[in-house]
């Protein structure tokens, strides 16, 4: 798979003195991967993504997003991309729904026919068709999000970035958002760039995560299972391993050493076998 | 181009004095007005009023020297008395900001609320003609706009000129008795005979700057303020069209 | 616009100027700036703003940064002394000496006392719509200030700026000034709303008792009351003008002990060319 993003040895300082240096591993997103960066509050995420955007120009290192120097030539290199902020409020420009998600295409000087195609398409495809001409700035909290999600997906972007997207949403909205991102990942190819502090969103939506500690720097890189099993890793990052992993764990204490499994079908399954197994061995001595 | 920025000390104190009272008499008139309508909603209201208004007064547009008022919006959105009363609380701020002096303040306000009363009227009677075509509110912000700042920067110039402000005549003495002993400065100067011909070339460089350099301003202005206006009839109506004060 | 700065500096501040009471200080502004209305005379406004200069080195706050604060009027003053011009340098001159005198006095008088105190020191004398717009306006002021920056990222990240496309970037920034209009509105509401249901009741920030005049207040009252006589004496007596000379060797020695006192006295304390 091609490379589209590579961040190797950011430094970057806050007008006020904060300091960030992205080092340790180079980050890295290939065509249609689904990356996650988890990280404790604080961590420099943020600060990492909007670099990614352009927004931020880093005083050290080197970062290139498809082909190019994002905080130098990010107006090439915008319409590939799409984006979702931590407060989804931050991105809304427009009066109505409408106007809002037909923003970027409308001045990325697209066709009329093309941009009314292209909205209808993606509110169609995120079911907000009844809230077209609504105010964005009075519809709840997951309304909100979606039509923010629907403004950076209308021009089909091959790479998405999300800033804590799962922040504030309820269990119900935050399943339908994990599923729909998926689903558009899958249909389009579309990367993703998900930055989160919640691991247990993580194995539902991640192939790769990569796991940020304080001031930046990136101490892991691998599938949810192989990041979850490196208990050291997630401690020194003041993360919690997920519940189930903390269950495998326990259990080996015990001294059944079963596979690890983050999901709870999963674990259902490989915990069942085993009682399968353990009982035929009791009848097969009785 | 309507915001006086004579510096503290130039105009004729009792021009000053003269703004200031009635600018006073006017604020009274307009709290009288308010005094029954409950406040509680409109106070968050002038303030982010106000606070857009400063913002856009001090940021200047450097090469034409002008700056916007945004003082239109705050008639339409605030109504003619609270327009009048966020005019000078924005004032009395920049003035604290050292923008634009500080005894200048009651003309200023005169000047500017203008705009915001004239605008407010202006508005709704355009509006009225234009009845509900969907781009009625910009538009007739924009010329209601357009119109206010004529007006009020003819009262600004006007004010200049009934202020006879003449710097050569109120410096002149200071130059010659203590510059000119000092320093021996240039030759000494004869302005006593050309006095009146002065005051008339003065006032007239100071309105040809102001209303050229005015147009780009006023269009410019206008042309924000139907934008502005545009999005809050869109989004929240009732800002604009719901009984006002 | 410099609002978040001053702020910080007015309640960062801990020089003899900050610890003074509002009161005094704009009782001594108003002073410094009838002086600054009633005086025509280059030299004694040349002085007054070097001693203002030494007070703003007093306030042990960025020098500089204070100083370009308070020469930004001065860009519309000269638009009127260029108006003015005939063939002469004094007037202009004067005229934008007077300028940046006033902006100075008022900068100092903001960056040593937080708004509210200000807001509540005049209290008394203004009715109480225009008091809480004052405040409100503040505090709107770094609402506004925020959400600029935010809609200015929005417009980045969502192709609403774009290079060499002026039209359609002013109409894209200016419906966002509705935008913000809007936000802001809604956010100043609900710092209201909050504000009511802490128990606010007219009131901002805790009025200062009638306390004694104390060592700091007597300090800015005796510069205003000095400022206000040299400059009534230099306007009613016409030999006083001949002094004008000495006055202006003054305040460059009040700029050097000051400099001297905050800088050199104990250089840990005095910051210099930040900023
Ligand atoms: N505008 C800012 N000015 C100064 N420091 C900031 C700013 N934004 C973030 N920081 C600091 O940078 C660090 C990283 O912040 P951020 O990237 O937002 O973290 P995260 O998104 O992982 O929670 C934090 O210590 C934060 O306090
Ligand atoms: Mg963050």
């Amino acid at each position: 798979m091609e490379e589209i993003v590579r961040v190797s040895n950011l430094r970057f300082i806050y007008p006020d003195g904060t300091k960030l240096h992205f080092h340790g591993l180079d980050f890295v997103v290939h065509q249609g991967e689904r990356v996650v960066i988890l990280g404790p509050n604080g961590s420099g995420k943020s600060t990492l993504l909007f670099h990614l955007l352009g927004l931020f120009m880093a005083s050290e290192g080197m970062i290139n997003v498809f082909g190019v120097d994002s905080s130098k030539d990010y107006i090439k290199i915008r319409e590939r991309i799409g984006v979702l902020l931590q407060n989804v409020e931050n991105q809304i420009i427009a009066p109505t729904v409408w106007d809002d998600i037909s923003f970027s295409p409308r001045n990325y000087g697209y066709k009329k026919e093309d941009v009314k195609r292209l909205v209808e398409d993606v509110i169609e495809k995120l079911d907000i068709s009844h809230l077209r001409d609504k105010v964005p700035h009075y519809l709840s909290g997951g309304e909100k999000t979606k039509v923010g999600l629907a403004g950076a997906l209308v021009t089909k972007p091959e790479l998405l970035i999300l800033d804590e997207p799962f922040e504030g949403l309820d269990p119900t909205c935050r399943m339908d958002l994990i599923g729909l991102l998926n689903r558009v990942s899958r249909e389009n190819e579309t990367a993703l760039i998900i930055s989160t502090h919640d691991i247990d969103t993580v194995p539902l939506i991640a192939d790769t995560v990569y796991l940020m500690a304080m001031g930046g720097e990136i101490v892991g890189r691998g599938s949810p299972k192989e990041i979850f099993t490196q208990l050291e890793l997630l401690s020194k990052c003041h993360i919690a391993p997920p519940v189930l992993g903390a269950l495998f764990f326990e259990l080996r204490k015990y001294g059944i050493n079963l596979d690890v499994s983050l999901t709870v079908e999963e674990a259902a399954c490989i915990i069942a076998n085993q009682f399968v197994y353990f009982s035929k061995e009791k009848s097969g001595v009785g | 181009m309507s915001h006086i920025h004579i510096p503290d000390g130039v105009l004729p104190i009792w021009l000053v004095v003269i703004g200031w009272i009635a600018t006073a008499v006017i604020l009274y008139l307009c709290i009288r007005r308010v005094r029954n309508v409950q406040l509680g909603r409109k106070i968050p209201l002038i303030g982010i009023v106000s606070a857009i208004m400063i913002v856009g007064m001090t940021l200047e547009i450097v090469p034409i020297a002008y700056h916007i008022n945004m003082s239109v919006i705050a008639g339409i959105v605030l109504g003619p008395a609270l327009g009048f009363i966020s005019v000078f609380i924005v004032d009395l701020m920049i003035a604290m900001f050292g923008h634009g002096g500080f005894t200048v303040v009651g003309l200023n306000t005169l000047v500017v609320g203008t705009e915001a009363v004239i605008g407010f009227y202006l508005f709704h009677a355009l509006l009225g003609l234009l009845s509900s075509s969907k781009t009625s509110a910009g538009l007739s912000a924009a010329l209601a706009t357009m119109l206010s700042l004529i007006i009020s920067t003819s009262l600004m110039i006007g004010i200049v000129y009934v202020s006879q402000v003449n710097p050569q005549k109120i410096l002149h003495v200071d130059k010659e008795s203590f510059i000119g002993k000092v320093f021996s400065l240039g030759p000494h100067r004869e302005n006593e005979k050309h006095e009146m011909q002065d005051k008339k070339i003065d006032i007239e460089t100071f309105a040809k700057t102001v209303l050229f350099f005015g147009v780009f301003g006023w269009i410019l202005e206008a042309v924000i303020t139907g934008f502005v206006i545009r999005y809050v009839s869109r989004v929240r109506p009732d800002l604009i069209l719901s009984e006002v004060t | 616009m410099d609002i978040g700065i001053i702020d910080y500096f007015a309640n960062s501040g801990k020089s003899l100027l900050h610890r003074a009471s509002p009161l005094y200080k704009i009782i001594s502004t108003v002073f410094v700036l009838s002086s600054i209305v009633i005086t025509n005379d280059l030299i004694v406004l040349l002085s007054i703003y070097l001693m203002l200069a030494s007070l703003v080195i007093l306030t042990r706050l960025p020098f500089l940064k204070i100083i370009s604060i308070a020469a930004y009027p001065a860009i519309f003053a000269v638009l009127f002394a260029i108006s003015s011009w005939n063939e002469d340098w004094i007037i202009p001159a004067t005229i934008i000496l007077k300028a940046l005198c006033a902006a100075l006095a008022m900068v100092i008088l903001i960056v040593t006392t937080p708004y509210p105190s200000v807001f509540s020191s005049i209290s008394p004398f203004l009715p109480r719509v225009i008091l809480e717009g004052l405040y409100l306006t503040y505090r709107s002021l770094f609402i506004l200030l925020e959400l600029m920056g935010n809609l200015l990222r929005a417009l980045r990240i969502r192709g609403g700026l774009s290079p060499k496309r002026y039209i359609k970037n002013i109409s894209n920034f200016t419906s966002g000034i509705g935008l913000l209009l809007i936000r802001g509105f809604d956010l100043s509401e609900r710092l209201y709303g909050v504000m009511q249901v802490r128990g606010y009741s007219g009131k901002i920030a805790e009025e200062e008792g009638k306390r004694k005049l104390g060592q700091e207040d007597i300090f800015p009252i005796a510069f205003g009351l000095f400022i206000l006589s040299v400059s009534l004496g230099a306007r009613l007596e016409d030999d006083f003008k001949l002094y004008g000379i000495y006055l202006l060797n003054l305040s460059i020695v009040f700029v050097c002990c000051s400099a001297y006192y905050v800088y050199f006295h104990n250089t840990t304390r005095g910051v210099f060319w930040k900023r």
